[in-house]
């Protein structure tokens, strides 16, 4: 700048300030930024009150949510859990079971156990679950049988809780990062995927006697099993999720009788399922393809009813979760989208046939409870 | 919307119009306002403001006396105070600070140490944490790239580049070696002693080196709110964030003749520290325990000749290895820990030539060949056998022409991108060859007054990362290159207002940017392997305005004020139909901005500094309950400096986040509220 020149140069450098300011004033934008709002999903069914649908977020943001929709008026209340407590689950709650009057559910990276009253959402205890190096243990599954419910955990044990008096009452070791648990005959049968070890993951299902609470054998599955439900004769049924790469996905049959792995089906590469009324639903969805399909599996005459369960042209994006109605037999998914968006609960009657869509009710939606009339007290 | 009229904007917009009206007031005695101003401090203020003025791109500078006022420890705490920047700061000495310049994302900034660039390939973003401003001379930052076209052609490549210039020895009169000493210490147990000195040998080279150490706990205090605010709360304190970091450098430079200069540097930093991760809610204690220890060394030097009136030529050459060892020590697998080390080298020679074919007229060739590797160990062997050592065979050539009239100044280059990948194990990423144009120019109208136009495009893409194409089971090898486009228009503007105001200036720039193939990762394989894709596309419109004055109050007392404000709409427009559409991406707020002020008086100087961002989300979606509120940092100096035969004893007091805001940059990881610094430093 040549400050001689100052003279000249004023009056069109006036003009230029006035001129600048008066961009700066206006352009001041402040910030326009406005929340979105998610959608809304009017829909109704009569044969419960309402239902729970637990999602467990994205790691590390601590969004996991507790959403209750309830059918008549029809509301959503996207987080009960936060809207009761005044504080939120955690961290990848990542399961959750209806015992008595309470719910429990089960979240995985904050490595507790939140004890809630079944009909109010409001938080009864939540139960640490650390080892005594206080070095998390990461819960994943729960399941109960006698006054008892057993939390499987990553740490690779089964903790005992007995619900009445919610301690801790005991804990027994099993194979590597257990990954669901179900009761049959009076045992636990845990599925140890090894999955923190990739890519040398666990083939074993520990069985630990109820009675004594001790681990009675190991069942050698197909590699990192995972999810498993029994049925009414006493089949325990797994999927084993293979390596993600050459080794498929896996159903597969055990007998809890003898213990011994009986049969694996090698026509159903399955990613997940649920047993109801001893009738499994199957889905499996291929990330290559993005299709999906569920099946319908006869338990006790070990045969597929139907290859393809949806008889209309509803499409899933991502099925995460699978739930059937205890009351009708309506069996609800949770859609996860792309895992970074909210997903949502699709229901459809026994038949196949879509019945209606609750949209955008939470991040990874991977469970539906369902709420009867009696016991739901929710007020809003 | 204007209910949502922010203060500070309010604030900024009625500081603007004061300068206005100063203006309008001070016209009146232009007389005696003809006589030229000799203040030191304010010419090189002047001096790099002026280059901010002229440049056909965005160019921000801030000199070291800026830097000084700025409350700034690290090279991303000063950075902070560029417009059009968001620097994602994960809290505390040791957390990961990495530059986004307009809502590019990290990886397209590229950074250069003294002239030459800063490379991570593994995670192809550089810490800027890691800089100490100890002995920063210069920091500025281009959008699109600089206009100087006699340069390596690395610094073409990327859509920003942040360049870091430590000191170069300056000898007066017969003295022959330059030394400080300092001492800083603070709040959370920092303590940071560093010395710097320079030795001149001969009338044609001298020595530098510089050192320091810094140790901090780090365990400052927060407010843990177990969901939103208003639920319940409680007083917290950041654990694991243990810090000590060792920097060494050691330089000779030369000056050969008029024509011929040149230097060699090394480069040597440790650092061990704790890493706090996010706050998980009934469980960070756990969450607080995994180790990161790592350790950059290189090697660089530059050479450059004028050899004649129309050639030029300079070479840059660098050696780097770095080093990283990450321990997650409760990690549940059998071993019960998950540990990896990994080993980086770069090979990098570059040869640059300037022909002055006319007076206005010069062109310039540039030619970087570069090599870089990766190398890892695992907890476990079977992992460490599967990792695939890439390698990755780098040669950027540019050819650039540059036109200079007193009116216009355009600049033009083609930069040419050829990349060839191998790895041991597996299969490898692809081969890239690409064309990056672009164009500037800037255009003064009037004679007599520093007002410009201004405008650029630039077309540049970056490359996959090694993570991005290898890392374990989320590496994808058939990723391309994320790809930006850049279209920008400014006015500058600079005037002086006689000897009370001797200097005002503005920049205004609007911008638009489009990423596309972005880079991000997706659950592709199945529901619970991620891997990295290409999708996603990013619109930016913004504007970035910076202002600064400087205001002498009589003989004694000089007044600076500076500013900068970014308004930006960074929108994903990846599917029409999708669910997140329209929405604003994660972490950048639509407004933001920073201010400063200082204050010299012949007793004691003053300086304030402040940071203000508007309200962001930390997912895809613009849910409120994704929402992280807006926030403001207001930082404190008061300095003091005794002379005496020439030696000088100075001593800073900083008192920063003044207000204790508990705010953060990203979720879950909360930034100190106020703390304290002290710095006493002895200069001769």
């Amino acid at each position: 700048m040549k400050y001689f020149l100052i003279e000249k140069k004023r009056s069109a450098d006036r003009w230029i300030i006035a001129i600048i300011s008066v961009c700066l004033f206006s352009m001041a934008s402040c910030d326009d930024m406005q929340d979105k709002e998610r959608k809304q999903s009017f829909v109704s069914e009569t044969s419960v009150t309402g239902i729970y649908v637990l999602s467990e977020g994205l790691f590390n943001l601590n969004n996991s949510t507790l959403a209750y929709y309830n059918f008549d008026p029809a509301k959503l209340t996207s987080d009960l859990f936060l809207t009761m407590n005044k504080r939120g689950l955690g961290d990848t709650a990542n399961d959750m079971a209806a015992y008595g009057s309470k719910l429990y559910i089960v979240v995985n990276v904050s490595s507790q156990i939140e004890v809630v009253d079944l009909a109010t959402g409001q938080s009864i205890k939540r139960i640490p679950m650390f080892n005594d190096s206080e070095v998390a243990r990461q819960p994943r599954y729960i399941d109960f049988a006698k006054g008892n419910a057993y939390v499987c955990s990553f740490d690779g044990t089964l903790v005992r809780i007995d619900t009445a008096n919610l301690n801790i009452t005991g804990i027994v070791k099993c194979g590597r990062n257990p990954d669901g648990l179900c009761i049959a005959n009076n045992k636990i049968y845990v599925t140890n995927s090894g999955g923190l070890d990739y890519p040398n993951y666990d083939n074993t299902v520990s069985v630990i006697d109820a009675a004594t609470f001790t681990e009675t054998k190991k069942i050698t599955v197909g590699i990192n099993p995972s999810r498993i439900h029994a049925d009414s004769e006493g089949d325990v049924y797994l999927v084993s999720r293979g390596n993600y790469g050459d080794i498929p996905y896996k159903f597969q049959k055990i007998n809890s009788k003898t213990d011994e792995l009986e049969q694996t089906f090698d026509d159903i590469q399955a990613l997940n399922f649920t047993i109801h009324n001893d009738t499994a639903y199957i889905y499996n969805f291929d990330f290559s393809t993005q299709s999906s399909w569920i099946k319908v599996f006869d338990c006790k005459k070990e045969v597929i009813i139907s290859n393809s369960f949806i008889t209309d042209q509803t499409s899933l994006t991502t099925p995460y979760g699978i739930d059937v109605n205890p009351l009708n037999g309506d069996v609800y998914i949770t859609d996860a989208k792309n895992f970074i968006v909210w997903g949502d609960v699709v229901c459809f009657d026994n038949k196949g046939n879509f019945k209606f869509k609750i949209e955008e009710l939470g991040l990874n939606p991977n469970k539906t409870l369902f709420v009867t009339k009696t016991t739901t007290k929710i007020q809003e | 919307m204007y209910y949502f009229f922010s203060k500070r904007i309010f604030l900024f917009a009625v500081f603007s119009c004061l300068l206005a009206e100063v203006s309008f007031a001070l016209s009146k005695d232009a007389e005696d306002s003809t006589r030229v101003y000799t203040i030191r401090e304010v010419r090189v203020t002047e001096s790099y403001r002026n280059a901010e003025i002229r440049s056909s791109s965005p160019l921000q500078i801030l000199s070291s006396k800026q830097i000084g006022n700025l409350n700034a420890l690290q090279v991303s705490d000063a950075v902070k105070y560029f417009a059009g920047v968001a620097v994602k700061d994960y809290g505390g000495i040791g957390g990961l600070k990495t530059v986004s310049v307009r809502s590019l994302g990290a990886a397209h900034t590229a950074v250069s140490y003294d002239g030459i660039s800063l490379s991570d390939t593994q995670t192809g973003q550089i810490d800027i944490g890691r800089f100490s401003l100890e002995n920063v001379d210069m920091l500025s930052l281009s959008n699109g790239q600089s206009d100087n076209i006699f340069q390596p052609a690395r610094l073409f490549a990327s859509a920003a580049v942040l360049n870091i210039r430590t000191l170069t020895p300056r000898f007066e009169g017969a003295n022959y070696i330059h030394a400080r000493a300092s001492l800083k210490g603070g709040s959370f147990g920092m303590i940071n002693p560093s010395l710097w000195l320079q030795y001149k040998l001969s009338r044609k080279y001298a020595l530098s080196f510089s050192s320091e150490w810094l140790s901090a706990d780090g365990q400052y205090p927060y407010k843990l709110y177990h969901g939103g605010e208003g639920d319940s709360v409680s007083n917290e304190k950041r654990k694991n964030t243990d810090v000590k970091n060792l920097r060494l450098e050691a330089a000779l430079h030369g000056s050969l003749s008029e024509k011929e200069n040149g230097y060699i540097k090394a480069y040597y930093y440790h650092s061990e520290r704790g890493l706090p991760g996010a706050i998980i809610l009934y469980n960070t204690e756990n969450f607080s325990s995994q180790r990161l220890s790592d350790a950059t060394f290189f090697l660089q030097g530059h050479y450059q000749n004028i050899l004649s009136e129309m050639f030029s030529i300079q070479g840059n050459a660098k050696f780097n290895h770095g080093y990283l060892h990450y321990l997650d020590p409760t990690y549940l697998n059998e071993t019960g820990r998950q540990e990896s080390f990994y080993r980086q080298n770069e090979y990098y020679l570059s040869l640059s030539a300037l022909y002055k074919a006319l007076p206005h007229l010069s062109f310039a060739v540039s030619s970087d060949g570069f090599i870089n590797a990766l190398g890892a160990e695992f907890e476990s062997d079977s992992v460490t056998n599967e990792f695939p050592k890439p390698v990755r065979y780098n040669l950027l050539s540019v050819v650039a022409a540059k036109y200079v009239s007193e009116h216009v100044l355009a600049t033009a280059s083609l930069l040419s991108t050829l990349v060839k990948e191998t790895v041991q194990k597996g299969s490898a990423g692809s081969n890239y060859n690409r064309l990056s144009p672009y164009v500037s120019v800037t255009y003064k109208p009037l004679q007599n007054s520093d007002l410009r136009f201004r405008a650029f495009y630039k077309n540049i893409f970056r490359l996959p990362t090694f993570n991005d194409l290898y890392y374990s089971r989320i590496g994808n090898i058939h990723l391309k290159p994320e790809t930006t486009n850049q279209f920008d228009i400014g006015i500058t503007y600079a005037v002086s207002l006689g000897k009370t105001i001797p200097l005002v200036s503005f920049t205004v720039d609007g911008y638009r940017n489009h990423v596309r193939d972005k880079i991000m990762a997706m659950p592709t394989k199945n529901i619970f392997v991620w891997s990295m894709v290409n999708l996603g596309k990013v619109r930016i419109t913004g504007v970035d305005i910076s202002g600064e004055a400087s205001v002498s109050a009589g003989e004694k007392l000089t007044i600076l004020f500076g500013g900068t404000y970014t308004y930006q709409r960074a929108l994903d427009v990846t599917d029409p139909e999708g669910s997140t559409y329209l929405h604003q991406v994660p972490y950048m707020p639509r407004v933001s901005g920073s201010g400063r002020l200082s204050l010299e008086t012949p007793w004691v100087n003053f300086a304030y500094s402040l940071l203000w961002s508007g309200k962001r989300y930390s997912t895809f979606q613009n849910f409120a309950v994704n929402r992280l509120a807006s926030y403001s940092d207001h930082s404190l100096s008061v300095s003091k400096s005794f002379s005496l035969l020439n030696q000088k004893l100075n001593f800073k007091f900083e008192a920063l986040n003044l207000l204790n805001e508990n705010y953060m940059i990203v979720k879950w990881f909360p930034m100190p509220g106020r703390s304290f610094r002290g710095t006493l430093s002895w200069t001769f």
